[in-house]
């Protein structure tokens, strides 16, 4: 399901993209407001839980990665469609109930604005905002805890060949699940604050 | 026809994924607190406490130091839904074995969040080994049974554990075999009550019955019957 919502957004984004094409423009495309440029990035990325929660105390969390399409407009202004996941060993059940591993996944879309302090080099500032969902394992049996992430922060670009860049990013991200359990539990088990380390690669078009 | 057998399949399908539907619940967490005693209102720790339908565990605690316990659990969509303290009851265990059953059915447990136990005690648990064998080179039959109380206690409850009722506590079980020249020995084990007494009856060559008291002092006991 989220997978093919996915790739429907990466359709719509592809569209935006096209209609921001100019025949004859292909070169040249960087800092040209007229055009719009396309990166396709992926990232592996490290969520560093930060608050007390049954995430920081229960569960061992796994590097994970991220996929995302992303349409420059304006030379400065971003926006993106993407699908970030990790994995979590759970190493105490007393804290997460009784399931094995948990599988950690957001759909989401970011918003951003860059700036070229130096040639070659890029500095974006984005927000993010998408579904979430924690799926939770044990044996053969599901069962998922859900609700949305947002996120704040900044990411370094480098382009090193033409139309490759490498990036590194720390973002500030809090999940808002949507776990029933006793009043006194929600901060513990609702709100997980993350600070998401990623370093990746991104193809420019 | 050919509409008929597609409506058919696609029926099937239905059925399967139906079938195929998780029976735990997404979205919720339930927390079970308590304390664990033995007869004496000492704290017993490090004692498994589990929450489980059917053949699914849903979580699992361990009692601390002062024998208190809080854990996190998953729910499920079935009705049944159990609470056991000391739930392996293992024959090295030291104490019985209680659990708490919910006799409602999990739509009515939609609200409950949080499973106070109160104080549970436990009573101390004690094993028989039990030997019995010919010492003579006759050709006896030994008709023998053992009665003793099981170190097991069963609690219904409605929506909270703490007004949980006695639904089945120590009950009695009985063990009994028939001792023949093929086979003149035996040996078992029973798990029961420290401080109770099993019961050891018995007939050779189908004569009259005889009846040995076995008081169970200690946590390891042993006895053994030559005929």
């Amino acid at each position: 399901m989220n997978i093919k919502l996915f790739f429907t957004i990466i359709c719509l984004f592809q569209g935006i993209f096209m209609l921001g094409q100019k025949p004859g423009r292909s070169t040249e495309k960087k800092l040209d407001s007229t055009v719009n440029v396309v990166a396709i990035s992926a990232k592996a990325i490290y969520a560093l839980p930060l608050n007390s929660s049954y995430v920081k105390d229960g569960l061992e969390l796994k590097v994970g990665g991220e996929l995302s399409y992303n349409i420059y407009m304006f030379d400065h202004y971003l926006i993106c469609a993407g699908y970030n996941w990790f994995k979590g060993e759970v190493i105490d059940k007393q804290v997460t109930g009784n399931y094995d591993r948990t599988n950690v996944s957001v759909l989401f879309f970011r918003t951003g604005y860059r700036l070229f302090p130096v040639e070659d080099l890029e500095l974006l500032f984005s927000f993010g905002i998408g579904t979430l969902r924690y799926m939770n394992r044990i044996d053969d049996l599901d069962a998922y805890d859900s609700g949305f992430s947002y996120w704040v922060g900044p990411q370094l670009t480098y382009t090193f060949v033409k139309g490759i860049a490498v990036t590194a990013s720390v973002d500030f991200r809090r999940d808002k699940l949507n776990i029933q359990v006793p009043r006194n539990f929600d901060a513990r088990y609702n709100k997980i604050y993350y600070a998401n380390l990623g370093m990746g690669i991104s193809f420019v078009f | 026809m050919r509409r008929r057998y597609v409506l058919l399949c696609f029926s099937a399908i239905l059925l399967i994924l139906q079938s195929c539907d998780d029976p735990l619940d997404n979205n919720r967490r339930i927390i079970v607190h308590g304390k664990v005693v033995d007869e004496n209102g000492t704290p017993i720790k490090n004692m498994d406490i589990k929450v489980s339908s059917r053949e699914i565990d849903l979580g699992s605690g361990i009692s601390t130091g002062d024998g208190s316990f809080e854990f996190a659990s998953l729910e499920t969509r079935l009705d049944d839904f159990v609470i056991t303290i000391n739930p392996e009851n293992e024959d090295d265990s030291a104490y019985s074995s209680v659990r708490f059953e919910s006799v409602v059915k999990n739509s009515l447990r939609q609200e409950i969040n949080t499973y106070a136990m109160g104080e549970i005690r436990l009573r101390r648990a004690a094993t028989l080994n039990l030997n019995v064998t010919s010492a003579s080179a006759q050709s006896d039959t030994l008709h023998w049974r053992v009665r003793y109380p099981q170190a097991f206690c069963g609690y219904t409850f409605n929506k909270t554990p703490s007004n949980a009722e006695e639904m089945l506590c120590y009950p009695e079980n009985v063990f009994q075999y028939r001792q023949t020249p093929a086979r003149p020995n035996d040996q078992i084990e029973i798990r029961s009550l420290l401080g109770e007494n099993a019961v050891f009856n018995y007939s050779i060559n189908s004569g009259a019955e005889e009846e040995i008291i076995i008081p169970l002092n200690n946590p390891q006991n042993s006895f053994t019957f030559e005929y």
